[in-house]
Formats: C-alpha cells, sequence, structure tokens
C-alpha cells in the first residue's frame, strides 16, 4: 500500500507541478503581451470547457474516490492502537502500537547494511505478528539477512519484555543496487 | 461536579502521582483523554479519573513512559504499589481498576 501511496503523490506532485507552469506560461504570455503563449493555454482550457457537466461531476468523483483511499490506506482506522498485555479485574496494561513499531524499527535501523523499508505490528488478542520490509545490497544473502533481521527483532521485543507477545514474523528482503 | 466527588478524583490522582515518582525507571506522561473529568482544576498530567459509577468508584486511566526496565515488570511493579498506596490511603475501595497505558518507548532501554 505504501507503493501505492507512492505513486499517487508522485502523480498528484506532477500534476500540481504541470498546473503550475500552465499557469507561469499564461502570466509570462499577458506579461509579455504574447498572444502565441495565451492562446496555447487557452486552447488547452477550451478543451476542458467543453465537457459536459456530467463529465466534470464524474471526474471530480473519481478524484474524491482516489483522495478517500489514498487517505484511509495511509490512516488505516481498523488497526489497533494499543497492544494488551494484561486485563484483569484490577485494570488493563496497554502499550502503545506506533511506539513498539518506532522503536523496532530504530533498531534495526542500527543493523549494518540494512535499510529499514517499513515495519508494522498487526495485533490481535494480546498477541502480534511483525512484518518489515528490508532493502539490502544486490550481492547480499537473503536468507542470512532474513535471519538477522527476525534475531534483531526478537532480542529487540525480549529487551523490552513483549518476547512472549510476539507470534509471528515475516520479513520481505529486496536487494537493490548501491552506489560505491 | 460536586466539590466531593471532584476532591475524590483529587486524591486518587494525587495517590497516582505519589507512587510513580517511588517506582524506578516510570514517569508519568502527558495524554489526551476523551471524556476524562479529571484534572480540572489541580493538574497531574498523565493520570485522568473517570466515575463514579453506580456503586461510587472511580476508574484511573495512567499514562506513563517506562525507562530502562522490561515492560510487564515496570507496570506491575506500578500496578502492585498503587494499590498498596491506595489501601494505606483508605481509598482502595473506592478504585474500581487502574489501567496503565505505556505512551513512550523511545527511552525503555
Amino acid at each position: 500500500m505504501r507503493v501505492f501511496n507512492n505513486v499517487l503523490a508522485t502523480i498528484v506532485a506532477l500534476a500540481l507541478i504541470a498546473g503550475s507552469a500552465i499557469g507561469i506560461l499564461y502570466l509570462i504570455g499577458l506579461l509579455a503581451n504574447a498572444p502565441a503563449l495565451t492562446q496555447l493555454v487557452q486552447g488547452w482550457f477550451r478543451a476542458i470547457g467543453r465537457l459536459s457537466l456530467g463529465e466534470i461531476q464524474a471526474i471530480l468523483l473519481g478524484i474524491l474516490v482516489v483522495f478517500l483511499a489514498l487517505f484511509i490506506s495511509e490512516v488505516r482506522p481498523w488497526r489497533a492502537q494499543f497492544i494488551t498485555i494484561r486485563d484483569d479485574e484490577k485494570g488493563r496494561t496497554e502499550i502503545r502500537r506506533a511506539d513498539v513499531e518506532r522503536y523496532l524499527t530504530q533498531r534495526l535501523s542500527r543493523e549494518r547494511a540494512i535499510s529499514t523499508e517499513s515495519l508494522d505490528l498487526i495485533v490481535y488478542d494480546g498477541k502480534f505478528d511483525v512484518t518489515t520490509g528490508v532493502s539490502v545490497s544486490t550481492e547480499a544473502d537473503r536468507n542470512k539477512v532474513r535471519n538477522q533481521v527476525e534475531s534483531n527483532v526478537k532480542s529487540n521485543l525480549a529487551a523490552i519484555g513483549l518476547d512472549k507477545e510476539l507470534e509471528h514474523i515475516d520479513t520481505r528482503v529486496q536487494r537493490t543496487k548501491r552506489a560505491a | 461536579m460536586p466539590p466531593d466527588i471532584l476532591n475524590e478524583k483529587k486524591s486518587i490522582a494525587l495517590a497516582v502521582e505519589f507512587v510513580v515518582d517511588r517506582v524506578k525507571g516510570v514517569s508519568l506522561i502527558q495524554a489526551n483523554v476523551v471524556g476524562a473529568s479529571y484534572p480540572l482544576t489541580l493538574g497531574v498530567p498523565g493520570v485522568a479519573v473517570f466515575g463514579p459509577d453506580r456503586e461510587g468508584r472511580f476508574e484511573a486511566d495512567v499514562h506513563i513512559a517506562v525507562a530502562g526496565m522490561k515492560i510487564p515488570e515496570a507496570t506491575d511493579t506500578l500496578r502492585s504499589e498503587l494499590w498498596k498506596e491506595f489501601r494505606n490511603r483508605g481509598i482502595a475501595d473506592r478504585v474500581k481498576n487502574v489501567d496503565i497505558y505505556v505512551e513512550d518507548l523511545m527511552m525503555a532501554v
């Protein structure tokens, strides 16, 4: 989903840059009294002006849906905010999921030659899974990296006393070319 | 809110603050709590007291950071010390439960 978000963000950024460029072009045309420039821009907008009301509504609706999907996929409100490690008649003990994720990401980024791309905790019934995405150089041994990541996550969870709550670790290793 | 209820909430919050100050590796941290009716006047950041319920008992939310300790160890110690202090102050029967929220792990180990 992060890849989808990045692609969409790039498209939106390019659209904004293109819009700004068209605006600047039109402004230069006006200020320099260059009808060729202003007519060029007006020509593009005339095409938009020929769209029917229904077509414009459909385009706006599409943009709204895409942005809503982007927002929801980013916020992911269905994810549990806390990990419950104790729940009895005297009260509950909960740990903020995002803090555990941040802590593990920080610790994982200390590993040599490994870049942490993502680290998520999926919480259910007082237990959780850890999914990580890391990138390494093309020469690296995937299995070795996977073991290194899993051992890092396990030892850091043990350091804060959350190793018993861990159910499963899923590690995605991506090999990327690095500049020498 | 009647003054006696506010005073009871205040006494619970102050007892929590007293205990947290004495438990190693634990500190209160400010957290926004929706629906919390205390603190109103005297600020105890990180503590919110709800209630009373039909039986006249209160519930406390305690928001903490843990430093240099295993979290279950720190929170279990805090919980037992809290109930000990509630009993010492004679307010244990007025407290239904204490929920502990660990909000900061950055300095956990």
